[in-house]
């Protein structure tokens, strides 16, 4: 113990007090300092190199926001390229991708958390918004879907509001297949579906041979090796999992006929169908399930990384009773489980995760029959399938055919009965009035949007961002280079996950619910925001962004009905009591204060505020730790 | 210089000159922006610790210097690495039915549009002047002039599209079960055959007047004037005297034009959906499977230049004329 | 080549015309040169001839064609027609940029290694070995992906890829000249090893090669179409490449409009054609053991 004298105390105090100050006045001006200088409208915009429409949707946007007086340089590159440049180097403006994974209810906290605004990491625009880190925590811990849905709500309306990406059009799932054939049920990629492989029948015809095209072939013969969706579409068919995503999209028991959850949502039970057996005839016990997560989680497949992560241990209650214990109460467990093949323990326990020819005894509906290298893959109907009436037919036959005209030709002629992937929208046309053929088009969750870079400034300014969603001819762009064969879309999670789809977004949220290009509109937007004057100061018709002087003027613009956010607020917050999984009261209070820093996009205030409480804090900590003492 | 030392000298350029060409293409390949994993991001979420751990799992994390010596060791001992996409030693996906695939279409094409241009070229260069000839050469100037890729859609759109003689796509029909070995190999060829076809024509212009180019420069020749003095018939003059001599050009060309060989089979592969060599390089450089790639153009290259040598080897000790300089 | 040797002392006028007599007797080469003749005017006139503006969407989409759009439109509405009299600019800018670089690279290389022997020759010789046996599309493959997809990246590499072949033939010109009188005489004379490149080397060089450089030019072309057609071209210019590979992409062969394939595929092989025929003709030109009578 040292003892100490008041003088030098208080001089201690002063001297963290001081430098305190010092150092949230330099983080509070810096940024501002360096934005005194007008920044040139002048953006470039990357799109993935093979994809037409994605190139004709840059060129669009490109052409009307030269109307406005922003320079726009379409810029298709590499996606490889794209995606460092984008995701890992964060040395972007603009960028237009389709990432399934960004408007799927499970994925999207990942791509919303400030944690992960970090090289690599997947929120790629540098989103930091308290609320949403709050929102997206809440989100992976609940379990009930009803409160799922309300937090999903209230995510969406943040991000209409302050529009980190917007989303430009949807493709429909182009699926084709012979008019005979009956049986399809939805799932991830449409109609190829498990269940379709279970189902798919011709009418009064028993047996038969179900032909499916796929773009690519296998990469490995090995159910836990990442291939491409196509892939999975086989090993759908040759594994059953406990639980598969019905038509509506939520988990309904399979192999697992019924299951149930701790109210804790840590520990849940599973109890097998009993006549289950693998493609060797050996049944499929609790212990069969129990290995298959322990494989999973020992050899940390990156496949099921989620799994890996949340699943401890299961405990074999009985031959059809198995109980899986997660560390966490994990939202979307059941949708992760419809992904798990259940594989027999007997084979795999010597096998290493990544053999490229791995056996291949499974648990479905078909067995492995043989397969040419780049051809094709032949599955046989197992006959003592747990569920005697399926599957139908006696054989399913994937056909790899790596040209999409090629394949659509292949199904006119007969060669081949569904095709899962897109059809050219050339091609369309003839596949309507082939009445041989039906076009199934679904309205799939894969979207394109346009992101936005809002570290770097002027993007950083909100009002820019909605002009943005102004200019976007996406009506353009799915009658011309889609050829009607998609939708414009107004939302941040698309309505195929039914509930999870807030249907209130378009009507808040107006530049989100513009469709086409609206350049008064945009040209209304810049007008309106309190960062940035948008000026063309060298006459050469593009506009600067000149910095505002800060002056904490209160909100001098109109805002976007912001009532409904609140009312949706009061849901979220009697959801938070009620959710004990995490104790936060006090930020309910907070979050709307949140909201409104983040309408009027990241000021410096952000910074500094955070920093000057930090200090008073800090200092009064002092103080008392001072006092204490004497 | 005697020939031993000709050939050590030889062998040792040789050596070089691979390692040379492994190094530029580890490095310029390494340049390529991405990882194995960028490419299934618009279809997977990717976590981002799963593709840590897969990114340490193929040593990309290492610094390409590490990586290049760990690649030249493991090359040293026969490995060629594991394949980023297939998870299956690189030796194995390249020796397989997609090697096979194309050394059939390739051997058939260029083996077919050899013997025509050949026989095309020395009756074109025997009727020189004639009317046949003009229509010969003219034809054959088109033909080199028509990108191979267009032709072989033109092909699919005629063929396979509208008169339906020939399937759009693959090697062999899906899951047929074949009666026998000559059934399978039928359906092969029936399949290979537009694919084939393309390469031909589009081979058989510039085959042609190599042969016809050379069949002329030999008819100036002496012995030929000899041979035509003496009497002979003039079909044993042509195929006799005049077009043996002349097949050596076209023969060394072809081994030599592997370049235009590996493109056209890119090109080709890709519009027949034909699986084959040129689709794993085609695909390798966009899924960035390193080990493919340069396990790829590594046999090409160690074939050429072997085989480069090992003509050089015969010309110098079959030829005395050649000085080995 | 006895004809272009004179150069020494006849006057460049009389060359000239002797040269485009020898030229104007080959019935293909003058057909080639009318044939680029018209490419050119087209390519430069192309504001007046195109009926519209290639990158107004005035039609609805994939059009078959008619009288208002003789090509029909692309996926765009964009007038087909007008769209191919545009790409003929890119299609020409790459394949006579690529030619010359590639005619500067192995012109320099072919020289050097020639004319200064020994180990120049030697380690310029390995390298286009080297280069000689790297498969051309592989390569570009990779180095388009590298340099990002940009016209004048593809032009670079197509220039990178194709310089052996001419190093190698400028190589054994070289090689054969060295050792002529004249060469020699000026050696003696006193002349310094640039003189005698530059005065008599190159100049004599250059038209044995003549032949070879247009056929680089169809070589460039070609070989830009098939880089855009893999999607690997640059998309934002309109070149017959391109054209190609929305169409095939968009399932225009499967359309009605199977014209939207067809012409941009005419137009390269018209293109190519014109220079194959001049190639042709100059080959005959500067190697009279090849020239025939009347044609």
């Amino acid at each position: 113990m040292f003892t100490i004298n008041n003088r030098s105390r208080s001089r201690f105090i002063a001297l963290i007090l001081t430098a305190s100050i010092i150092l949230s006045l330099t983080m509070a001006f810096t940024p501002q300092a360096q934005m005194e200088k007008p920044i040139k409208l002048s953006f470039e915009v990357m799109m993935p190199e093979y994809d037409p429409v994605r190139i004709r949707a840059g060129e669009l946007l490109a052409e009307y926001a030269k109307q406005l007086g922003i320079e726009i340089k379409v810029r298709p590159v590499d996606l490889n390229y794209e995606i460092t440049k984008v995701r890992d180097e964060h040395d972007f403006d603009l960028y237009i991708l389709g990432f399934s994974a960004r408007n799927m209810p499970f994925y999207i906290s990942d791509h919303i958390k400030s944690a992960n605004d970090r090289p690599g990491g997947n929120n790629m625009e540098g989103i930091r918004n308290a609320t949403l880190d709050q929102l997206a925590e809440m989100l992976d811990s609940t379990v009930d879907r009803q409160k799922q849905i309300e937090i999903l709500w209230k995510i969406q309306e943040i991000l209409a509001d302050i529009v980190p990406w917007v989303g430009i059009y949807t493709r429909y799932l182009t699926q084709v297949w012979r008019v005979e054939w009956q049986g399809f049920h939805k799932e991830y990629w449409g109609y190829a579906s498990p269940m379709t492989w279970r189902n798919a029948h011709i009418p009064g015809k028993e047996g038969g041979v179900f032909r499916v095209i796929l773009a690519d072939d296998l990469k490995s013969e090995n159910v836990h090796l990442e291939g491409s969706i196509y892939e999975d579409m086989v090993w759908d068919a040759l594994y059953d999992t406990l639980v598969f995503l019905d038509d509506s999209y939520s988990p309904q028991p399979w192999l697992a006929e019924r299951f149930e959850v701790s109210s804790d949502g840590k520990v849940w039970t599973f109890y097998l169908v009993k006549n289950a057996t693998f493609h060797d005839g050996k049944p499929i016990t609790a212990r069969d399930v129990k290995f298959t997560f322990d494989y999973i989680k020992n050899n940390d497949i990156p496949g099921y990384s989620n799994i890996a992560r949340y699943y401890v241990k299961s405990e074999v209650i009985d031959d059809y009773t198995v109980r899986i214990y997660l560390n966490t109460p994990y939202a979307w467990f059941l949708y992760d489980l419809a992904d798990v093949p259940i594989i027999p323990e007997h084979v795999w326990k010597d096998v290493a995760w990544n053999t490229s020819v791995a056996p291949k005894i499974g648990s479905g509906p078909f067995k492995w029959s043989r397969r040419v290298e780049g051809e094709y893959v032949e599955l046989v109907k197992y006959e003592n399938y747990w569920r005697s009436d399926m599957p139908k037919v006696d054989k399913l036959v994937f056909r790899i055919i790596r040209n999409f005209n090629a394949a659509l030709l292949a199904m006119e002629a007969g060669e081949a009965d569904f095709y899962v992937y897109y059809i050219p929208v050339g091609a369309v046309d003839r596949v309507k009035n082939n009445p041989e053929l039906h076009l199934n088009l679904e309205r799939g969750f894969t979207f394109y949007y346009l992101g936005f870079n809002m570290r770097k400034p002027p993007l950083d300014d909100v009002w820019l961002r909605r002009a943005f969603a102004y200019l976007l001819p996406k009506d353009e762009v799915v009658k011309g280079p889609l050829q009607g064969l998609g939708e414009p879309v107004t939302w941040y999670i698309s309505p195929y996950f039914g509930d999870f789809n807030n249907p209130n977004v378009p009507e808040k949220f107006p530049w989100i619910a513009s469709t086409s290009a609206n350049v008064e509109k945009a040209r209304e937007m810049l007008a309106m925001s309190d960062k940035y004057e948008y000026r063309d100061i060298d006459d050469d018709g593009i506009l600067e962004a000149i910095p505002k002087k800060m002056e904490r003027q209160p909100q001098p613009r109109e805002k976007p009905k912001t009532e409904t956010p609140m009312q949706t607020m009061t849901e979220t917050e009697k959801m938070m009591v009620e959710t004990k999984t995490i104790v936060r009261t006090q930020v309910v209070t907070k979050v709307e204060t949140v909201t409104e820093t983040v309408v009027q996009g990241p000021s410096t205030t952000d910074i500094a505020l955070p920093v000057v409480i930090a200090v008073i804090v800090t200092a009064a900590l002092t103080y008392i730790f001072a006092r204490r003492r004497s | 210089m005697g020939l031993r030392e000709y050939v050590i000298r030889r062998l040792i350029q040789l050596v070089i000159a691979i390692f040379l060409f492994i190094t530029i293409m580890f490095f310029i390949f390494r340049l390529m922006p991405g990882d194995p994993l960028s490419l299934v991001i618009e279809e997977f979420a990717i976590d981002p610790e799963a593709r840590e751990r897969l990114i340490k799992l193929w040593g990309l994390d290492k610094p390409p210097l590490e990586q290049y010596f760990i690649y030249i060791r493991n090359l040293l001992t026969g490995d060629l690495g594991v394949s980023f996409v297939y998870h299956e030693p690189v030796a194995d996906v390249i020796i397989s039915r997609k090697l096979l695939n194309t050394l059939a279409l390739l051997i058939s094409s260029h083996g077919m549009a050899m013997f025509l241009g050949m026989i095309l070229g020395v009756w074109a260069a025997w009727r020189r002047g004639t009317a046949i000839d003009m229509a010969a050469l003219t034809t054959s100037l088109i033909l080199h002039s028509i990108p191979i890729f267009w032709l072989g859609i033109v092909f699919l759109m005629i063929f396979a599209v509208k008169y339906r003689l020939f399937p759009l796509a693959g090697t062999i029909t899906p899951a047929k079960t074949f009666e026998n070995i000559f059934e399978y190999i039928g359906d092969y060829l029936w399949h290979m055959f537009l694919p084939m076809m393309t390469i031909t024509v589009i081979r058989l212009g510039s085959d042609f007047l190599i042969m016809r180019n050379t069949m002329i420069s030999v008819t100036k020749e002496d012995y030929i004037v000899t041979a035509m003095a003496k009497g002979l018939p003039e079909k044993v003059i042509i195929w006799k005297h005049a077009a043996r001599n002349a097949m050596l050009p076209i023969v060394t060309l072809a081994g030599l034009d592997m370049a235009t060989v590996v493109s056209g089979a890119v090109l080709t592969e890709s519009v027949f959906s034909w699986d084959g060599i040129g689709r794993l390089i085609y695909e390798a450089a966009i899924y960035r499977d390193f080990p493919v790639l340069q396990g790829v153009f590594f046999l090409i290259v160690v074939v050429v230049l072997v085989a480069n040598f090992l003509t050089d080897l015969m010309y110098a000790y079959l030829d005395p004329r050649v000085r080995y300089e | 080549m006895t004809v272009l040797r004179k150069e020494r002392r006849g006057d460049k006028l009389e060359r000239l015309r002797e040269f485009w007599y020898i030229y104007s007797r080959n019935k293909l080469g003058v057909i080639g040169l009318a044939i680029l003749t018209i490419y050119i005017a087209i390519a430069v006139l192309a504001p007046v001839i195109a009926p519209y503006d290639p990158k107004a969407r005035i039609g609805s989409p994939m059009e078959p064609p008619s009288p208002k759009h003789l090509l029909g439109t692309d996926e765009l509405g964009r007038d087909i027609l007008s769209l191919v009299i545009y790409g003929a600019r890119i299609s020409l800018l790459v394949g006579v940029l690529a030619a010359t670089i590639t005619m500067i690279i192995g012109t320099l290389i072919g020289i050097l290694a020639g004319y200064f022997g020994r180990f120049i020759d030697d380690i310029l010789m390995r390298i286009t070995d080297l280069f000689l046996v790297i498969p051309g599309l592989p390569l570009i493959i990779v180095l388009a992906v590298v340099l990002g997809p940009s016209i004048w990246n593809i032009i670079l590499v197509i220039a990178l890829i194709s310089w052996p072949t001419t190093a190698r033939l400028v190589r054994s010109e070289t090689l054969s000249l060295k050792e002529r009188m004249f060469v020699n005489a000026s050696r003696v004379a006193g002349a310094s090893d640039f003189y005698i490149l530059a005065k008599h080397i190159i100049p004599n060089v250059l038209p044995i090669i003549s032949a070879t450089m247009v056929l680089n030019v169809v070589n460039a072309i070609i070989l830009e179409a098939g880089l855009s057609f893999l999607g690997l071209g640059d998309p934002t210019h309109i070149s017959w490449g391109t054209m190609l590979y929305f169409a095939n992409r968009q399932g225009a062969f499967l359309s009605d409009n199977p014209m939207y394939i067809i012409a941009p595929g005419l137009a390269l092989v018209g293109i190519g054609l014109a220079f194959v025929f001049i190639s042709y003709a100059l080959d005959e030109v500067v190697n009279p053991k090849l020239r025939r009578e009347g044609i």
